[in-house]
């Protein structure tokens, strides 16, 4: 079988059938790694040009515009290709190959393994640092260590001020921004955080969005009180 | 994922108040649905369609009465919490009990589904079983014809509390 005939099997709907049999993460990995186009799939990417097909695929498939109402079409497909280039190639194509995955709307399977893979690359310095987060004042300083991956900054970041802030919604922003990336979002202009809303209730105001923020506020200094 | 900050989660607890991550995942495109579907039913004859959704998985039709996914790993402290009860004589399975599947070595739970009739024809036993085969859809089947992801191991649980039996566990 041909890398392009693997490829079409791996994004077509039997194989999609199979995997979405899984009731539960676990089950999902164990499925697919038992799979025999799966199997094929890791023989591909261990061969020379193999990674570089992959990542192309899944560049491709990430920019076809989808139906926002349904979960996107590629889902399984996704998964294979990220669960396949983790088994045979090198961490930084991985971590390239998840962080355009977890940028595309509408996954499940996908972006539950894109988030993992990413994770343990920001742990290992492989892909943006949270460290480029710096210059928000809004974010507590210990946040901005190198040693922080992508899911204790959400999870910081929601238990401290931010409770709307996932890491999807970090992805969503960082597509929609100009850069494109996470490291230049500006985390305090895009959400509220909570300390200002309770403030806000207390004062009897209807909603925290529709006044403007008292100037201590916007000067970064309640910030540092609050954390 | 589906934990307690999670935006597509439920409110979802056990009779103990312990939370349940679960995520309400979207509906899967209709073309996926209808091949899903094909290759459920090919080749078995006794399974039944009853419903084509992918928003719930088979632990969320029967824990959550088809509102969200919940991963399996969890069903074995909501069977706890919920005070269920593993069934050991077949002849004491009912309609409105939990068939569950799962790996003999691991014992993890490889899926879920609701009985919804238990009779016996001639010499054998004839489980009839509603579950949600992952997000492929829901099937009436029997219940040892399953895909075969989900072997073919499988235990039956009840909450029941019999008049005659008050409070004792049916297995006793």
């Amino acid at each position: 079988m041909g890398d392009t005939d693997i490829l079409n099997d791996i994004e077509g709907l039997a194989f999609s059938a199979e995997l979405n049999l899984a009731a539960g993460k676990r089950a999902f990995n164990r499925i697919l790694e038992g799979n025999r186009l799966f199997n094929d799939l890791v023989a591909s990417a261990r061969t020379p040009t193999g990674p570089s097909k992959i990542v192309e695929r899944i560049r491709e498939l990430a920019s076809q515009p989808i139906d926002e109402r349904y979960e996107h079409p590629s889902d399984v497909a996704f998964s294979a290709y990220l669960k396949a280039l983790a088994e045979a190639c090198d961490p930084k194509t991985v971590a390239e190959a998840a962080k355009v995955v977890a940028t595309v709307p509408g996954c499940g399977w996908a972006a539950d393994i894109a988030r993992e893979l990413l994770s343990s690359a920001l742990a290992s310095g492989l892909a943006f640092p949270p460290t480029g987060i710096a210059g928000n004042s809004g974010v507590p300083h210990r946040l901005l260590s190198c040693n922080v991956s992508g899911d204790q900054l959400v999870t910081s970041l929601q238990e401290q001020k931010y409770p709307e802030v996932t890491w999807g919604v970090l992805a969503q922003l960082a597509r929609s921004s100009s850069s494109g990336e996470i490291r230049n979002l500006d985390i305090k202009s895009q959400f509220e955080p909570v300390a200002v809303r309770k403030r806000s209730r207390i004062r009897g105001h209807r909603s925290p969005s529709m006044q403007k923020r008292p100037s201590s506020l916007r000067t970064g200094r309640k910030y540092a009180s609050v954390s | 994922m589906g934990g307690p900050r999670d935006q597509r989660r439920l409110h979802l607890c056990t009779s103990k108040n312990q939370y349940i991550p679960n995520v309400q995942e979207k509906q899967r495109p209709y073309e996926a649905m209808m091949a899903a579907k094909k290759i459920s039913l090919e080749g078995h004859g006794r399974r039944q369609l009853r419903s084509l959704n992918a928003t719930y998985n088979c632990v969320g039709m029967v824990f959550a009465n088809r509102r969200t996914c919940i991963d399996a790993d969890h069903v074995p402290m909501i069977l706890k919490d919920d005070g269920y009860v593993e069934v050991l004589d077949l002849e004491k399975v009912v309609a409105g009990d939990v068939i569950v599947y799962e790996d003999p070595q691991t014992c993890e739970v490889l899926h879920v589904g609701r009985v919804v009739s238990n009779q016996k024809i001639f010499s054998e036993r004839q489980i009839r079983i509603l579950s949600q085969f992952g997000r492929d859809g829901e099937y009436f089947h029997d219940h040892t014809d399953i895909p075969q992801v989900y072997g073919k191991h499988f235990k039956f649980y009840s909450e029941r509390r019999n008049e005659d039996e008050p409070w004792a566990t049916l297995t006793s």
